[in-house]
């Protein structure tokens, strides 16, 4: 059945906050990624599964330690963002400036070793792999405005992810790391030439991606039930996103990942859930065909 | 005299000749009529009977395969202990001998791990199986190897009513999509409808997962609907893709439609994260369900929290209830499973132990080991039920080859006490243990 919502309908409105909702987590998501690939030219499949990785730390030193998980992101964010630094290290770094093909390979290795390792552990400790989901002080509680009920969870999750994209626009382009990072990104050699530490670089961008990784798990798993399992369909989306962006692009993956939530959100009500992933990657081909570099990659 | 002597010793010699092989040929025959007499010596036993369980011990879909897989363990050590199952063909009894493969949540990957059964570990007998898609792919290679299969974890009653492929080496036991959607439908028309809408016909959302799983559940709503005349007016009808985490613009348009019930047909973390974003983020103040009884697990009831709180079910098990005529058997192997593995079973695991019983009785009942002799009996045994309800109490595959269930309904109320929600039987009406509540802060559909 289709629904064609009137544009002022209460519905309409809805859809909107949904949409701009899971499109800051697309963001979040796409982010990470595209400051991988953007510094190292690398295409991190695993990114999704280090993103529950975040989310299950999020969770368990919440659950063991008794504390709300707002206050815990940070902490799942340093520890992610070590193990992405570490996993640069030992499978990156090795095979960088090898075939294209290897890194797939390492990327989707990864994903195996991720999910199992989490999925074995989780069984020694729960003795089950099951959904888990995590509840704030927030939960339950909601604000209205107007005819729509906007809860309190997704409101910080809408605020702390506007501050932290602000802080970080601004640490990216007004900083001296921010510089070293975007030389390093726009040309490697020359970067090295003017005495930038690329390898460090690399460790660094890697460390800071997966770090938004965490955060966008942790806002995901306290918005929606999850599994070792559930970073895999993100992090495909993530990907789309950065290629409508623009490859390398922050202010594009911020936007295609606003773009695809609501997009999404849209088609779910007009359309039905069936057409979502169909209109959203046909969007992406209409960009492409139009902006090959997408909406804001460089020609 | 030399002459006469030896005269004599001839005819003596010859005489004693032909008695000694009178003699012989009489001692023979007699021996040869007494070993006609005897037992035929059995043809040597073989170690054991190989019991294969096809589940998902990685990827997606591993939380069922392992509850699958715990509760084939199980039932496996259990006959084991009593000696394994008696087989006439080699006079004694042979233990099980398990053996298990991935499908790892992948259609190929299920292919291989059939194959790896039938063709290399050439197992007796097969069980369990999750996914109707998997299986149904896996099973021309079953078909091929003449192996007998009690499939567990299938909604679709297409594995049995396929004709591609020789379907009389599988039975299914388990409740199938359109079983599961006419009964979602009566228990709203019987138990829903007349408290909620009396005077009028009950305003039914249904969203469902775009899959088999979910079509077949559709199916069944809307056939049943439509066959027995039933009070409901489907107001909307989504479709959400299998995985699908975000709910809020389907659930809005859906509450458009002003709904009395909204119905969420889905795997069990899609249904928590329908119903949590309709109830606690939407405020949707609706009745939810009934939901697919592949939910039916202690997960669904501690993750679910308040938001559950008056939300349906239809199920034939769960850990907090069971048919009155299975209670007891079901009692006991909650336990057992909790006192062995430390958690309780899901309703897949509780549907491959009762088909690991299943093959012991049949191979039981066939008296042997020939595959054509053990798939004959599967389809015309007539067993006394185990732990899932069935009609009569006997389970009977028959030339269908797919057993029927009793499916009842159930109404999850919160327990301030231990902070969870638990059920109780609304449905059907012999055997209900309440009556539908309605919600208090109900908005009815218009």
């Amino acid at each position: 059945m289709i629904i064609f919502l009137s544009f002022f309908s209460e519905s309409f409105y809805s859809i909107l906050f949904w949409g701009l909702i899971i499109g800051i987590i697309y963001s979040l998501l796409a982010l990470g990624l595209n400051i991988i690939f953007g510094v190292m030219k690398v295409v991190n499949f695993a990114h999704g599964e280090i993103m529950i990785m975040g989310a299950y730390i999020t969770y368990f030193i919440s659950t063991l330690l008794n504390i709300d998980p707002f206050f815990l992101i940070p902490i799942s964010m340093i520890i992610v963002g070590l193990l992405g630094m570490g996993i640069e290290k030992v499978f990156f770094r090795p095979i960088k400036g090898t075939s294209k093909l290897n890194e797939i390979f390492v990327s989707i290795a990864l994903i195996l070793i991720i999910q199992n390792s989490l999925a074995q552990t989780i069984l020694e400790v729960n003795k089950e792999v099951k959904p888990v989901l995590m509840t704030t002080i927030f939960s339950g509680s909601s604000i209205e405005l107007g005819s729509l009920l906007l809860p309190l969870n997704y409101l910080v999750i809408l605020l702390v992810t506007s501050i932290f994209l602000i802080i970080f626009y601004v640490i990216i382009m007004k900083t001296s790391f921010g510089r070293r990072l975007r030389a390093t990104s726009q040309n490697r050699n020359a970067a090295n030439l003017m005495g930038i530490n690329v390898g460090r670089m690399d460790m660094i961008s890697f460390g800071i991606g997966a770090a938004l990784a965490a955060l966008a798990g942790s806002f995901f798993g306290i918005i929606n039930s999850f599994d070792v399992y559930s970073g895999t369909l993100p992090a495909i989306k993530a990907f789309a996103i950065i290629i409508l962006g623009g490859l390398g692009s922050i202010p594009g993956a911020i936007i295609g990942g606003l773009v695809l939530g609501l997009t999404e959100n849209i088609t779910d009500a007009t359309l039905g859930g069936a057409w979502r992933d169909a209109i959203a990657f046909l969007i992406l081909s209409i960009v492409l065909i139009i902006r090959p570099s997408g909406i804001f990659g460089k020609e | 005299m030399m002459n006469d002597s030896r005269a004599i010793t001839k005819a003596t010699a010859i005489i004693i000749a032909a008695i000694v092989v009178i003699a012989a040929v009489g001692v023979g025959v007699y021996f040869a009529y007494l070993y006609s007499l005897a037992p035929p010596t059995p043809p040597a036993a073989p170690a054991g009977i190989k019991i294969g369980l096809l589940t998902h011990l990685t990827g997606p879909v591993s939380p069922t395969g392992q509850d699958m897989l715990k509760a084939f363990q199980l039932a496996v050590e259990e006959i084991n202990e009593q000696g394994g199952v008696y087989v006439k063909e080699f006079n004694k009894k042979l233990p099980f001998i398990p053996i298990v493969e991935d499908q790892q949540s992948d259609q190929q990957k299920t292919i291989d791990a059939a194959n790896r059964l039938v063709n290399q570990h050439k197992v007796d007998i097969i069980v369990g199986g999750f996914g109707s898609a998997f299986i149904y792919a896996a099973q021309p290679i079953i078909a091929q190897s003449q192996t007998p299969y009690i499939i567990t974890g299938v909604s679709t009653p297409r594995v049995v009513t396929r004709t591609d492929i020789d379907t009389s080496w599988f039975v299914l036991y388990q409740a199938v999509g359109p079983e599961h959607g006419a009964s979602i439908a009566l228990i709203l028309a019987e138990a829903v409808k007349p408290v909620v809408a009396p005077n009028r016909n009950l305003r039914v959302a249904v969203i469902y997962q775009d899959s088999p799983f979910g079509q077949d559940f559709f199916f069944g709503i809307n056939q049943t609907t439509v066959s027995k005349n039933l009070p409901l007016t489907f107001v909307y009808i989504g479709k959400f893709k299998v995985g699908t985490t975000d709910f809020h613009a389907l659930l809005s348009a859906a509450a458009a439609a002003k709904p009395d019930v909204i119905v969420p047909i889905g795997f069990i973390a899609e249904t928590i994260n329908a119903i949590q974003q309709g109830v606690n983020d939407l405020g949707l103040k609706k009745i939810w369900g009934p939901v697919c009884t592949c939910v039916d697990e202690a997960t669904y009831y501690k993750n679910l929290g308040k938001a559950g709180d008056y939300s349906l079910m239809q199920t034939y098990y769960g850990p907090y209830s069971s048919h009155p005529s299975a209670r007891e058997k079901v009692q006991n192997f909650m336990n057992k499973f909790k006192e062995r593995w430390g958690v309780l079973p899901g309703s897949q695991g509780l549907s491959v132990y009762d088909a690991v019983y299943i093959a012991a009785k049949a191979i039981e009942l066939a008296g042997t080991l020939d595959k054509i002799k053990i798939r004959d009996t599967l389809r015309s045994m007539t067993i006394d039920q185990l732990m899932i309800p069935v009609p009569n109490g006997k389970i009977y595959f028959g030339a269908k080859g797919q057993q029927t269930f009793e499916i009842y309904g159930v109404q999850l109320r919160w327990d301030e006490t231990i902070k969870e929600l638990r059920p109780v039987i609304i449905w059907p009406s012999n055997i209900k243990e309440a009556n539908f509540q309605v919600p208090p802060d109900f908005q009815p559909g218009e």
